[in-house]
């Protein structure tokens, strides 16, 4: 009999809870709220804001879009009091709005939309169609996530299966950018099914996928332009673009079919186009299902600047993700940064002001949090958690850095830390347990000169891997132990 | 809105669609339960030969199947037994013995996916297990599918309507009836529109009884209500209050015709209605419209669904309609009118009066499928483009474009999105070739106290004439003129248009309007108009 893969989200919490200082999981959101405090925005009385995208408006207010189609605008948000109208109502299941040239952008399930509220009387009264003629069949699954503009005005949207795993319309599976004038271009295929989409501060862009057919995890993926992402079910969309004369664009040709049963790293040298996950957010140990992801630039929200934050829906957290490109490929470590939010957090937003946003629902799927939707507002209140800061794979190891001064003693004694690897099955069947176990060797640690970062040097790293490096036992100089003891790097490639 | 409330309440018992004999369907979806290897159902009921579609939706991170099998006693144990029997194939057979025990079975639902298991249900009545026989379920992961016959419907069913603010059931019998008329389907119940307060019913009709004996009748109702059976009160649950749990009462029946009658009243806020009966030799039978599993309060709310209620401005609702393409955008306009703009064709495509929609399919669970309009009167139009310019009066209209959400637009066609008025009254846009088109619809005055009609104003811009050009109202192989510039659709329904004109294409007669441009452009205004 499989083992469930509830046993497993046990597994992976114990082994996280292994050292001593680290606190108990009941006891982990208090403990992240001496640094991250999580207020509830009250929304208003009586209606249902099952949140699926979120923006900050020009003039301070929140704008909030809702999976039941309406926008919401809130005027404060930031206060006790916020106080709200609707600005909008009618899209369907908007995921992702932005507000840009004055009209706000929406990719709602059938087409990306831009809207005006002309007379200003706080409500949008002109509706314009941009574009994005995707397949669409009244399939649940068939969802649309979109971007803000990209600097050529364009968004681009990720277009969830057919079901869990089938793709019966054009594009399903696809990602494919709308243009202000209308027109589409097919950006990639390979996708399964998306739960966020943005732009790296570079202009790269990003989205989540969920586990499934063809992802053992899931996992951040890179959206490169002409990319094949892995799953190979909606490439039935290149014969049905052929026979409609409707342009493939950059993606010229299907990519080779992937042989199911093989490992991610062993296709991608077979399939050109195969751009593997750039981070894998392990199944039932950083989440179940991945949502959308925001940046903070402003270095007002701690000490993460430049790092990439995730919103989680089963799990009701959200992560956090370091990246750096390695050989012209893209990898990094995952962390888990922020526990106990409301409800399935969907869109997240991070404000010039360092005020990061969340929200979502829990509708369809359920979450922890167990409310069905929730809004919530996180604020760095100053201090500076114990936390590892950046992972960074080196030819022989990883490299920490730390957001403290490490203790030297517990930092340079390799039993501090512990490792692991192992991947997944690249497999049509659904999900995948993790296999190929192995358990490196720590075999040295270096502490650098101004205590803020550990040279990992391990007896063996494996190509394709996922390597969990833990340090239950390192130490600050006031003899705390890290925050989140534990980053989780998919080795995509190894540094020379 | 005075006016409203007496157009709606006119209209509030119309019969609801066409006679005809209930269809042997039933969708029944079972859930498996997260991390406690379980159905979220044990039990339920259905009648012999049903065409069963039993959806399995599995919300457990492991998969699960789905077997029905042969009445047993064992909950279906033994059959699953011999499924782990199956050792190292299990996964290739999905862990199916062959076995004439086996009614039906779902393959192994992947975690998170489902299956629709489509099978006629047995003619022999009795206790099917239905187990999931993955090795070491099978124990607590099992249910029962209870083949039942179920009894008569209310014959001769008739419903009287009465306006008035009770808080109390009154004397109908003292009162005059503003409607009456009879339940078609001899099913108890009524259409809501936005007005749902201050009026009673009064449902009279015959029950058969074939085998003498107790029978049950569960009544529960918001508000309150007063059943009887051969002129004697069996079941009374009068007042104002929310449905509740069922009252239930008994009587001993001789077989032959027993006569009916129930009165019910609603005041303000819920208005709902359940009553079943049971007899000796039939299982629980539903005698109104509206069902409610007794004793379950989640069956309740879904019942209730989501209604999107039009007041003062118009409502829109962008979604998976029944009758539009996946593109629908439904618009409900205060006075009780609603329409659907498909723009996958850039086509209006429903209009209907009443209740709006229900966004109960979309805005509960994952949301799949399509929604049919919540209303009456139901008015579907040409599933195809409106404009096309013709080479002569003969030429046949274009053909409905192909595999349409899957591609472009139609030829020449590209819908542009809609603009709100102050009442949030869309005018859609969309082009075709080098017209710009404008549409928009909005309640026009009724011709007469109960009627209803809704205004159509198509407005067409193009900086040079274009010959051939015309706007395809309706078609279909009846279609024929009332009197001038009047087309009924349906019985009681018709639509209005002056400069119209009918010509026989194929197998059918269209409806079509010759567009002319003046100073570059052409304005067209019909309206739809329904009786009662």
């Amino acid at each position: 009999m499989p083992k469930p893969a509830i046993s497993l989200v046990l597994a992976a919490l114990s082994s996280l809870a292994c050292g001593q200082d680290v606190p108990p999981v009941a006891d982990l959101a208090k403990a992240e709220r001496d640094y991250y405090p999580v207020t509830s925005v009250p929304v208003p009385a009586g209606e249902v804001l099952e949140v699926s995208g979120l923006e900050m408006m020009p003039d301070g207010k929140l704008a909030v879009a809702t999976r039941r189609g309406e926008i919401w605008m809130a005027a404060q948000p930031g206060s006790d009091a916020p106080s709200w109208n609707r600005w909008a109502q009618g899209l369907h299941e908007p995921l992702g709005i932005s507000f840009s040239d004055g009209w706000m952008w929406a990719t709602q399930r059938p087409e990306v939309t831009r809207m005006k509220d002309r007379d200003g009387d706080g409500r949008a009264d002109l509706f314009e169609t941009v574009g994005g003629r995707w397949g669409i069949n009244g399939d649940y699954h068939e969802y649309a996530f979109g971007t803000r503009p990209d600097k050529d005005g364009a968004i681009w949207n990720v277009l969830c299966l057919t079901g869990s795993g089938d793709s019966r319309s054009l594009f399903r599976g696809w990602a494919v950018r709308v243009f202000p004038d209308g027109r589409s271009e097919a950006v990639a295929s390979g996708i399964r099914s998306p739960g966020g989409i943005g732009f790296a501060p570079d202009g790269e862009c990003f989205y989540t996928d969920n586990q499934g057919p063809w992802n053992g995890s899931s996992s951040l993926k890179h959206l490169k332009v002409g990319s094949f992402q892995g799953n190979p079910t909606g490439n039935n969309s290149f014969e049905i673009a052929a026979a409609k004369g409707i342009s493939t664009g950059v993606l010229k040709h299907r990519p080779e079919t992937p042989l199911s049963g093989s490992r991610i790293d062993v296709e991608r040298g077979k399939v050109a186009e195969f751009v593997p996950p750039a981070v894998v957010l392990p199944h039932g140990i950083l989440g179940h299902s991945p949502t959308g992801m925001c940046y903070d630039l402003s270095g007002k929200f701690g000490p993460f600047r430049g790092q990439m934050f995730i919103g989680e829906q089963t799990f009701s957290v959200l992560q956090r993700v370091f990246l750096e490109k390695v050989n012209g490929v893209w990898q990094g470590a995952a962390f888990q940064f922020l526990s106990g939010f409301g409800s399935g957090n969907i869109a997240t937003l991070m404000t010039p002001e360092g005020v990061l946003y969340t929200g979502g629902s829990d509708r369809g799927w359920g979450a922890k949090g167990g409310k069905p939707f929730a809004l919530e507002r996180v604020n760095w209140n100053g201090k500076v958690p114990y936390e590892i800061h950046e992972m960074r794979a080196k030819p022989d190891g990883f490299e920490l850095t730390f957001t403290q001064e490490v203790d030297r003693k517990t930092a340079a004694d390799p039993a501090s830390y512990a490792a692991s690897a192992w991947t997944y099955i690249y497999q049509g069947a659904y999900g995948s347990p993790e296999v190929d176990k192995l358990t490196p060797t720590i075999l040295s640690a270096e502490v650098a000169g101004d205590g803020r970062s550990v040279r990992l040097k391990l007896d063996k790293l494996t190509k394709g891997h996922v390597h969990a490096i833990s340090a239950p036992g390192l130490r600050n100089a006031a003899g705390q132990g890290l925050l989140h003891a534990t980053g989780y790097y998919t080795l995509n490639e190894i540094p020379q | 809105m005075q006016r409203n409330i007496f157009l709606f309440l006119v209209a509030l018992a119309l019969p609801l669609g066409a006679a005809e004999a209930p269809l042997a369907v039933r969708e029944v979806t079972i859930r498996t339960l997260a991390a406690q290897m379980k159905y979220d159902r044990v039990e339920f009921r259905v009648q012999p030969g049903t065409q069963l579609r039993l959806k399995l939706v599995n919300d457990d991170d492991m998969p699960h199947n789905l077997v029905v099998a042969r009445p047993s006693g064992d909950k279906g144990l033994a059959l699953a037994q011999k499924a782990w029997a199956l050792g190292e194939q299990g996964m290739a057979k999905q862990w199916i013995p062959e076995d004439p025990r086996v009614v039906a079975a779902t393959g192994m639902v992947a975690p998170h996916a489902e299956e629709v298991l489509a099978f006629e249900v047995p003619r022999e009545v009795g206790d099917y297990p239905f187990v999931c026989t993955f090795p070491g379920h099978a124990m607590v992961m099992n249910g029962v599918m209870r083949v039942m016959t179920e009894g008569p419907k209310l014959s001769e069913g008739k419903f009287a309507l009465y306006l008035g603010k009770w808080g109390q059931l009154p004397d109908f019998a003292q009162l005059t009836p503003l409607r009456q008329g009879a339940l078609e389907d001899g099913l108890i119940g009524w259409k809501f529109d936005d007005y749902r307060n201050d009026f009673g019913i009064r449902f009279t009709g015959k029950l058969e009884v074939k085998k003498e004996g107790v029978h049950q009748f569960f009544l529960a109702s918001d508000d309150g209500t007063r059943l009887s059976i051969d002129g004697k009160v069996l079941v009374q649950n009068d007042g104002v209050h929310p449905p509740g749990e069922y009252k239930v009462g008994k009587v001993g029946l001789k077989p032959g015709w027993h006569d009916f009658q129930l009165d019910y009243f609603q005041g303000t806020g819920g208005a709902e209605l359940f009553l079943a009966w049971e007899g000796p030799n039939f299982s629980k039978t539903w005698l109104t419209r509206t069902e409610r599993k007794i004793g379950e309060v989640a069956r309740q709310e879904k019942a209730k669904g989501l209604p999107l209620v039009v007041k003062d401005e118009a409502v829109i609702y962008r979604n998976f309609i029944e009758g539009m393409g996946a593109r629908g955008i439904a618009v409900g306009y205060p006075g009780g009118v609603n329409a659907g703009f498909d723009a996958d064709l850039c086509s209006l495509s429903l209009v209907w009066r009443g209740a709006f929609m229900d966004a109960q399919r979309h805005w509960t669970d994952r949301g799949s499928g399509y929604q049919p309009p919540l209303g009456y009167g139901v008015i579907a139009l040409p599933r195809n483009v409106p404009l096309a310019v013709l080479a002569n009066a003969q030429a046949a209209w274009p053909a409905m474009p192909k595999d349409l959400p899957n591609g472009d637009w139609p030829e020449g066609y590209r819908f542009g999105g809609y603009a709100l008025d102050k009442q949030g009254i869309p005018t859609f846009r969309y082009s075709f070739r080098d017209v710009a088109v404008e549409e928009r619809l909005e309640a026009a005055a009724p011709t007469a106290p109960g009627s209803a009609a809704l205004q159509r104003v198509i407005s067409l811009k193009c900086a040079h004439p274009v010959e051939g050009l015309f706007l395809r109202l309706a078609a279909g192989a009846g279609l024929a003129a009332g009197r001038e510039g009047v087309y009924p659709l349906e019985e009681g329904i018709a639509l209005h248009a002056a400069t119209a004109t009918l010509r026989q294409s194929a197998d059918q007669v269209e409806l079509l309007v010759p567009i002319v441009f003046q100073d570059g452009a052409a304005r067209i205004a019909v309206s739809y108009h329904w009786n009662h």
